[in-house]
């Protein structure tokens, strides 16, 4: 039986570890019945429901808390204590990306003939 | 009617709550939403069902004089006496369910801050913990809640200011997180009411209310040692370490020139704060 693979929490990050019900039918991943979203009829785990669901003002639920999570995260650069260390993800390492000059310095890198 | 519909599902407990305007509970976190959650959703719609209903109650007023003057000077018959029928019913139905809106009315720091601090920490306290969770959902400017009041004074055009104080502490909270850390803060409004009155050109007289307000947040977050190692603490935190904990203590004052309740946000920064300043201790290999 597969595990619900969402991480749970906001301070701090934990995996749920719950056992999953469904995979979600955005993403994939794995989840139990606490991290798929009611409002998508419990198809799409939280994380995907909260950036195709619209928000309803007022309304304070999980998927809320989710997307509040994300904007959050992102607003704020605050980095959630994962395990014994910091979770760094994707947009973290994208913020390193140089635009124009990586892509310049990428085809430099290409190299010739010469390069082994 | 939505509104009597939703305070006729809520439990005893929870008709209790909007009764006393106080709520006090000793609870997993999950538990303590599934009492707010329908109270804030009973909240919303009386709030939106109030105003409706209080246009409703001025309009049949004005409707009632009228129709009164207009088969005065007409002349009674029947159709007239059950206008009037009409008329009184909604008059009297109307300003029944408005003053009981207003009865069952909460401050709305529990909707738009306590609900969604909770529902963000949902997963960081610990289930197997109690939160321990005071609220005050009763006006701001309660009577119960006033200071003092200030001897009437000029200033400019207005002949007449009256400053009145009120001290609203209306959170306080303390859980265990999922880490082991212990978390406790407090939420309190100073507030002033401002009442200024002056003859205007024409000879009439206006009164105007103005609110200010000043909100102190108080954190108090203990972080294991075996776990964290704060380094810096945030800037004017103040700090304590017992063989166990870290103890960091953060204050936070906003000021408002209205009663809307203050954004969640800040109260959820400063416990971030301290999060911030603390390094995940690694742990040795094999160990």
């Amino acid at each position: 039986m597969s595990t619900c693979v969402a991480r749970k929490g906001f301070l701090t990050l934990s995996d749920c570890g719950a056992t999953a019900v469904r995979p979600c039918a955005n993403c994939g991943r794995t989840m139990c019945s606490t991290h798929l979203s009611a409002q998508s009829g419990f198809t799409k785990c939280l994380d995907c429901a909260a950036t195709a669901e619209p928000e309803k003002e007022g309304q304070y639920d999980d998927l809320w808390a989710r997307r509040y999570r994300n904007t959050y995260y992102t607003s704020t650069g605050f980095l959630p204590v994962y395990g014994a260390s910091r979770l760094y993800d994707q947009n973290d390492a994208r913020s390193f990306d140089g635009g124009q000059q990586d892509l310049l310095e990428d085809e430099a890198d290409r190299g010739g003939f010469g390069d082994s | 009617m939505l509104m009597l519909k939703a305070y006729r599902s809520l439990t005893a407990e929870q008709k209790k709550i909007l009764s006393d305007k106080r709520l006090t509970m000793n609870r997993p976190v999950d538990e303590i939403l599934a009492v707010l959650r329908p109270l804030a959703e009973c909240d919303t719609l009386a709030d939106k069902a109030r105003t409706k209903l209080g246009c409703t109650f001025g309009l049949s007023i004005v409707a009632m004089i009228a129709v009164a003057i207009i088969f005065a000077n007409a002349g009674w018959s029947w159709v007239a006496t059950a206008v009037m029928v009409v008329v009184a019913v909604i008059l009297l139905g109307s300003g029944y369910l408005w003053s009981w809106t207003k009865r069952v009315d909460v401050s709305n720091n529990f909707r738009q801050f306590a609900l969604p601090v909770l529902t963000v920490f949902r997963e960081d306290f610990d289930s197997s913990h109690p939160v321990h969770l005071d609220l005050d959902l009763s006006s701001p400017t309660a009577a119960s809640k006033k200071q003092s009041e200030s001897a009437p004074y000029k200033e400019g055009a207005y002949y007449k200011i009256i400053d009145t104080m009120y001290a609203d502490p209306w959170m306080k909270a303390e859980a265990v997180l999922v880490d082991g850390s212990r978390l406790s803060w407090t939420v309190s409004d100073t507030i002033r009411e401002r009442k200024k009155t002056k003859r205007n050109p024409r000879g009439k007289i206006k009164t105007k209310t103005k609110y200010s307000k000043k909100t102190d947040v108080d954190v108090e977050l203990g972080l294991r040692r075996k776990l964290y190692e704060v380094g810096a603490a945030p800037a004017n935190a103040e700090m304590t370490s017992d063989a166990k904990r870290s103890t960091v203590r953060l204050s936070r004052k906003l000021k408002t020139d209205s009663l809307h309740p203050i954004d969640p946000t800040s109260l959820i920064d400063l416990i971030a704060d301290v999060y911030r300043s603390a390094s995940p201790v690694k742990k040795e290999a094999g160990a």
